[in-house]
């Protein structure tokens, strides 16, 4: 029984780790591969902490393992009588320190980044692209007119859509985000971007999907019972494509149902 | 109108689905069978329970044979629904005796449909491990069902898993996979909206009693928000656009993200809902108020000296004419639900939009003052003299117990407040003209068809520039209506209701900021 | 210390062999009995906890197929599918009778309970009728709890955490209406019964000592206990009071957490001017302590079980004492990592960034001292050794992935993926619950005078073992694909579509674990009557209760205990066995001093 509970222990920890190494091939890792600059970053964070982990996990399983076997020996000598060593705390003190210290020290600045407006780019904090309104259980977005600067209040020129945010690509962008009833929170698993969207409260956020495509938005926190239903999609348009998609959507809502003879309800 | 054993229902076949085979189509839950899952149920109307037991028995026979249950769909070809399936025939063949395959002609659209379906990535004919099922409409295996296993796209023959002793004679029509629109549909409706909608679409799903507005109950077939003229029934068009955009200010979500196919079907299968549910819905006014074959009034009959004999004797002339009391009712739903998709009955303004200039906005706050003030009340919040009074229940001719205004399904409802922007039938200028236009039937919005148009549009000009109003923009024009009504001899307007109205409207308005107005 | 003398404790309870059945057994004043009753009571609602997570598994394996029982009972017209407020309240439940019905009191009241005397050498609690009624404010608890069952949406479903406006505005989800001022309810009285709990087990441990059992002789149970007292009776009452505002909020009209202008199910806008970000403050300033609460008492307990299955002394007694500190004194300020996302003031974020990382030092110092305690001992695979080694198995995995939520660049990420629900479990799950598990056939002979059959009890850990893997693991390769928590239906989205057959596996593998309780369950009641009887120290052990009887009488101890040393004496070359009783005198060499003298001055 000895050796089976030894290599029970030892084979958890192996099947755990070779779990992970095939993950990404088998299409269990990340939906994708980070489509912004700040979501390469994070990427790169957590890869970094994956390592350091993973070493960390390693090393400390095989060194129970390794005491397992050591100490289930059937001989008849007796346990090393040995309250610690000073030593040996100190140095296990002293290096997690350090790592745990670099790991925090060296994440600051992403975060400063990702959070602090005063860091946000210059371009996305002039013209926020839109106001995107989480309710249970939609997202609603309105963009102000082509050649507006997006208000607070709502304006009479302002184009509304539901579920389907349209940014520029390749470019910095900046939503204001807010809630109509509970707290829902604006995710965006690609671009690495998650944000509270909290009651009472408008909070800027800003991305930048540097390819052009369509992203998943959802809401990653209980909003009710509909929590998983708030789909939506972030859809990341070349420069004149998105001017483009604007003013398309200005006709779509000034319709008037008079031109086009009836077959205007064709989206 | 006789199921026969297979479930297949000889019809006759309208113009234009002539092609569609009539099925029945089982759907077992997957699942583990050792907890036996309960099977899913329509819901039995109020009305049908309250006839009397043989009547009601028959009823829903009746809609069981010609819908079938949520587990087995039936499709009933009377009814103006795309069940789905891909229409084919036969062509003249030399292959004799016992076969199972035979060469086959789709036309243009059915072809493409049956390539995009079964043919894979690597250029063959999949039809599943259990092939994919065809049912014959016409020729010797009219009302047989049998199951494609293979393709041969060179000679163009089907293989089929069912031996035939002879061969089909050429221009035998065919459905492949019939009813999958129906049962992709069915399917969808299950996940995403049955919670609310309920089963039967009887707007009393689990979660339901939690929402406010109700969710609709599709089972009279009536619907608010639609593009069609007065009286008419909605289009697909604008189940489609309400399940892709959501109806803002309720719990109707956008499910923008479904595909194209996915909505064709989950609105077909909506329609279907609520055929099924109109048809029974008809068929006990039919019973109840015509024949008066409630428990009730059976009861109060035999109690003032009608013989329990001649009682019976007329259910079971009503129980005997029960297909074809449905299948009359049905004729004449399906015209009217045919109709709808017709070009004719869609409301396309005769004018343009008038441009949105002050003196149009103008003119429509006096029509609004004319037509609207009594239920939008005088600054549009919602709040006129109806939502005060206590109104009369159409069908019981009897005064609701709470004052305010009821929908048609018994629901209190308020006048939209139009200071909020919020425009649940679509905020682009064509929709507030259809919402005028066509009224909104069920709540009882009245409808303006026979306004001038142009009228019509400075309304909606008005009515979109309502949030955005500023305080005494139209005190002038006010006056002025106030003053021609005088003239013309109308009543006093109430100046101190109208005060009062604005006060509240200015202590809010700063009160409340940003959350309130939205898309 | 009088209280503890063997003398006085006679003549205060010299009636106390001729209780009656109720008072004995039921409304016992006994620390040992309310210790056995927290026990079984809370590995019933181990049971209910474990059912509701099997729910929550069903759906996410086989979305809206019918719910085994569930559905043909509650659901029989929609073909037995679920409500997706039914969903929402299957999780909300079930942490909340997991957090709330089972790890608090089982370790604290249960096992705190019962070994706290027994350790410190004391013949029962400081107050004896404040610890019966800490374990009967349990059932009202419980009581308000399932009564929240039988209210509208079958029960509170706006989350454990319960964040307003959500929990605040009854429109704003099904079971936010009456279910859940009651399940309010029953947190504030699981609050009462821990606040009564932790009251006692303060005075005691600080109070009742046994002569010669200075501080740094206690076990380092009775410093996981005494710790967690502390932790308890300094942040539940930012709950209660929190808990009561939201009360006030839903009952009262009153907007502490609620923001002006919401409009929530079509309502009439909210008039507030509260923020609901202050709820999160005031929650996780209890909740995140209430953590190491969760983990303080186990990591104790496993420290005792692993020197005692080692036959060695623990590696670092004082280092172990000083994180265990640490961690509680961090456990303050680390509560804003639950809300790097929630937009509170970014520069809080990098504060408490810091703080959490801090926060793992001590947790690894702790997992290098229990592999140094097992190297070069002398160990036997019975069934508490082999749950205490998966308990610091586990809780490295639950450690480490804790760091890549602790930077909230990466955090931004992951945060309300499935990652944390992987991290948390492994941690409660893995790590706490096998330290309970240990726990319990650990001390099993000293509760009942019986032992646990071991044959059972491996075949108990072995499955465990195998299923929380299978069910917890694949949770982070879920959160690392971006799969949300507390999603009915994750597959609605096209990006998480095939994740469906790995959900499906951990259900099967939360099927395997759910039903291997049930081993327990038997094992427990079936040792009760025909496990082997056993003497005083059927472990070998040290600490203080091992003098007791099996089960010990009232009162404890047939002499008032004397404590000579550390309880971590193993295979000292002092003796010949390879134990050393707390109690045993040896007289140090070259000396005859008496036992009395040796023993006086130790404590002050």
């Amino acid at each position: 029984m000895r050796w089976f509970w030894i290599l029970f222990f030892a084979v958890c920890p192996i099947a755990a780790l070779v779990i992970c190494i095939i993950a990404p091939g088998m299409d269990w890792w990340f939906p994708s591969e980070a489509g912004s600059p700040l979501g390469e970053r994070i990427d790169s964070l957590f890869h970094l902490i994956l390592y350091i982990v993973t070493g960390t996990f390693i090393g400390t399983q095989i060194a129970m393992v390794f005491v397992l076997w050591k100490s289930s020996k059937q001989d008849d000598e007796r346990a090393w009588f040995s309250h610690g060593s000073h030593n040996l705390e100190v140095i296990w003190t002293i290096v997690p320190a350090g790592i745990l210290l670099f790991i925090a020290l060296y994440q600051m600045d992403v975060w400063a980044e990702y959070r602090v407006v005063s860091n946000f780019p210059k371009e996305a904090r002039r013209a926020p692209v839109a106001e995107v309104m989480a309710r249970q259980f939609e997202w609603r977005i309105r963009y102000p007119e082509p050649g507006r600067i997006l208000q607070i209040q709502a304006q009479p020129t302002d184009l509304y859509a539901v579920n389907e945010l349209i940014v520029p690509a390749a470019k910095p962008v900046m939503i204001y985000l807010k809630t109509q009833d509970v707290q829902h929170s604006f995710f965006l698993p690609e671009l690495r971007v998650k944000q509270d969207a909290v009651p009472g409260q408008i909070i800027p956020v800003w991305f930048e999907a540097t390819k052009p495509g369509e992203y998943d938005l959802v809401c990653a926190e209980l909003c009710g019972w509909g929590h998983y239903k708030m789909g939506a999609r972030v859809v990341a348009l070349a420069e004149e494509e998105f001017a483009a998609a604007m003013e398309q959507l200005e006709t779509e809502q000034s319709d008037d149902g008079f031109a086009e003879s009836g077959d205007d309800d064709e989206e | 109108m006789r199921l026969s054993s297979f479930g297949v229902l000889p019809v006759s076949i309208r113009q234009k689905i002539k092609l569609l085979a009539v099925l029945c189509v089982g759907f077992v839950l997957t699942g583990c069978d050792a907890f036996s899952p309960p099977e899913a149920k329509f819901v039995v109307r109020e009305e049908t329970t309250e006839l009397t037991d043989d009547v009601a028995d028959s009823v829903e026979k009746e809609l069981e044979s010609a819908f079938g249950t949520p587990h087995e769909l039936v499709a009933w070809l009377k009814l103006p629904i795309d069940y789905g399936g891909i229409p084919g025939a036969t062509e003249e063949s030399d292959i004799e005796g016992p076969l199972n395959k035979f060469p086959v002609a789709f036309d243009a659209e059915a072809d493409e449909v049956f390539q995009s379906q079964f043919r894979e990535e690597d250029g063959e004919f999949h039809f599943g491990e259990r092939g994919t099922r065809l049912d014959w409409v016409t020729g010797e295996y009219a009302g047989q069902t049998m199951h494609v296993t293979g393709y041969d796209p060179e000679k163009n023959f089907l293989t089929t898993r069912e031996k035939m002793e002879i061969a089909p004679a050429a221009g035998d029509t065919f459905v492949l996979s019939a009813g999958d629109k129906l049962k992709a549909g069915r399917a969808l409706y299950m996940e995403h909206c049955m919670h609310c909608h309920g089963v039967s679409g009887d707007g009393n799903g689990p979660t339901a009693p939690y929402l406010n507005p109700r969710p609709r109950d599709y089972r009279l077939g009536q619907f608010k928000f639609k593009s069609t003229k007065p009286a008419e029934k909605i289009r697909r068009d604008d189940l489609s656009r309400i399940i892709k955009y959501g109806i803002p200010g309720t719990y109707m979500p956008s499910f923008l993200l479904l595909e194209e196919d996915q909505l064709l079907a989950l609105v077909e299968y909506v329609r279907w809902l609520s055929m099924r549910g109109e048809l029974e819905y008809r068929a006990d006014q039919e019973l109840i108020l015509a024949s008066g074959l409630t428990e009730e009034i059976i009861d109060e009959r035999i109690e003032d000296g009608d013989t329990p004999e001649e009682i019976q004797e007329e259910v079971d002339d009503a129980v005997a004419e029960m297909p074809e009391l449905f299948d009359g009712l049905a004729e004449g739903l399906a015209e009217s639900w045919a109709f709808a998709e017709d070009e004719e009955s869609l409301i396309v303004p005769t004018v343009a939009r008038v441009p949105d200039t002050f003196e149009s906005r103008a003119r429509g706050r006096k029509f609004f003052l004319e037509k609207c003030t009594n239920c939008h009340g005088y600054n549009g919040r919602g709040n006129g003299s109806m939502t005060e009074d206590f109104q009369e229940n159409e069908q019981t001719k009897e005064l609701y117990p709470e004052p305010g205004l009821f929908d048609i399904w018994g629901n209190p409802i308020k006048p939209r407040n139009l200071t909020k922007g919020l425009y649940r039938g679509g905020r682009r200028p064509i929709d507030l003209y259809r919402r005028l236009f066509g009224g909104i039937g069920p709540s009882k919005m009245p409808n303006f068809a026979t306004t001038d148009p142009s009228t019509l549009w400075d309304t909606v000009n008005y009515v979109m520039h309502i949030p955005f109003e500023k305080p005494d923009e139209y005190t002038e024009v006010d006056q002025e209506y106030f003053e021609q009504k005088k003239a013309a001899g109308g009543e006093e307007p109430k100046t101190a209701d109208r005060d009062a109205d604005s006060a509240e409207i200015k202590q809010t308005s700063t009160g409340t900021t940003e959350s309130s107005d939205q898309g | 210390m009088s209280e503890a003398h063997p003398t006085t404790h006679d003549d205060a309870h010299g009636h106390g062999h001729e209780q009656g059945f109720v008072s004995k057994y039921i409304f016992s004043t006994d620390h040992k009995v309310i210790g056995i009753q927290f026990l079984v009571t809370t590995l019933l609602m181990l049971m209910v906890g474990g059912a509701l997570a099997l729910g929550v598994r069903w759906q996410l394996a086989f979305p809206w197929e019918s719910m085994p029982i569930v559905g043909p009972m509650l659901f029989s017209g929609d073909g037995g599918q679920i409500s997706p407020e039914f969903y929402t309240m299957l999780f909300t439940m079930h942490a909340t009778v997991m957090i709330f019905l089972v790890i608090i009191p089982i370790l604290a009241g249960a096992f705190g309970n019962f070994l706290i005397p027994l350790m410190i050498g004391a013949d029962d609690m400081a107050f004896p009728v404040l610890n019966m009624l800490s374990y009967w404010f349990m059932w009202p608890a419980i009581t308000c709890f399932f009564a929240s069952f039988f209210c509208a949406g079958n029960g509170a479903a706006a989350g454990w955490t319960s964040y307003p406006v959500l929990s605040a505005i009854a429109e704003s989800a099904p079971g936010s209406g009456m279910a859940q001022n009651w399940w309010l309810l029953g947190v504030t009285l699981v609050g009462v019964s821990s606040m009564m709990g932790s009251v006692n087990y303060m005075t005691t441990i600080i109070n009742m000592r046994a002569p010669g059992m200075t501080l740094f002789r206690m076990p380092l149970t009775i410093w996981g206990m005494f710790i967690t007292a502390i932790l308890q009776a300094f942040a539940l009452p930012v709950l209660t009071a929190a808990g009561f505002m939201l009360v006030a909020d839903r009952l009262l009209g009153t907007c502490f957490f609620i923001p002006a202008g919401l409009v929530v199910n079509n309502a009439d806008p909210t008039v507030g001017g509260g923020q609901s970000l202050l709820w999160q403050h005031l929650f996780w300033f209890y909740s995140h302590p209430a953590v190491y609460i969760m983990l303080l008492p186990a990591m104790g307990m496993v420290s005792d079980m692993l020197s005692a299955a080692a036959r060695k002394p623990i590696f670092g007694y004082k280092p172990m004492v000083y994180s265990m500190a640490a961690i509680a004194g961090l456990g303050f300020i680390v509560w804003g990592h639950h809300m790097f996302t929630s937009g509170m003031n970014p520069a809080l974020g990098m504060t408490f960034m810091t703080s959490t990382m801090m926060i793992a030092l001590p947790s690894a110092i702790k997992t290098f001292n229990w592999i140094g305690t097992i190297w070069g001992g002398k160990i036997e695979f019975n069934t508490f050794t082999l749950n205490s080694i998966a308990f610091v198995s586990m809780f490295v995995v639950g450690g480490l992935s804790g760091i890549f939520m602790a930077a909230v660049p990466v955090d931004i990420y992951i945060h309300d993926t499935y990652f944390i629900v992987a991290h948390f479990h492994y941690v409660l799950f893995g790590a706490t619950l096998f330290g309970v598990f240990g726990a319990i056939y650990f001390w099993y002979p000293k509760m009942f005078g019986r032992k646990m059959n071991d044959t059972l009890g491996k075949w108990h850990f072995f499955l465990t073992f195998l299923g929380a893997n299978g069910t917890f693991f694949p949770m982070h390769l879920l959160g690392v694909a971006g799969m949300p928590r507390r999603y009915a239906n994750p597959y609605l989205h096209d990006y998480l579509e095939h994740l469906l057959p790995m959900n499906q596996f951990m259900t099967y593998s939360a099927i395997l674990m759910g039903s291997a309780q049930f081993l327990l369950l038997f094992n427990f009641a079936y040792s009760l009557f025909y496990g082997e009887k056993v003497g005083r120290n059927p472990w070998k052990a040290n600490g203080l209760e091992w003098t007791a009887p099996s089960p010990p009488g009232h009162g404890n101890f047939d002499v008032l205990p004397v404590c000579y040393r550390g309880p971590y004496e193993y295979s000292s070359p002092l003796v010949e066995e390879d134990y050393l009783l707390q109690t045993e005198y040896i007289p140090p060499e070259g000396q005859k001093e008496s036992k009395e003298e040796h023993a006086e001055p130790e404590h002050a």
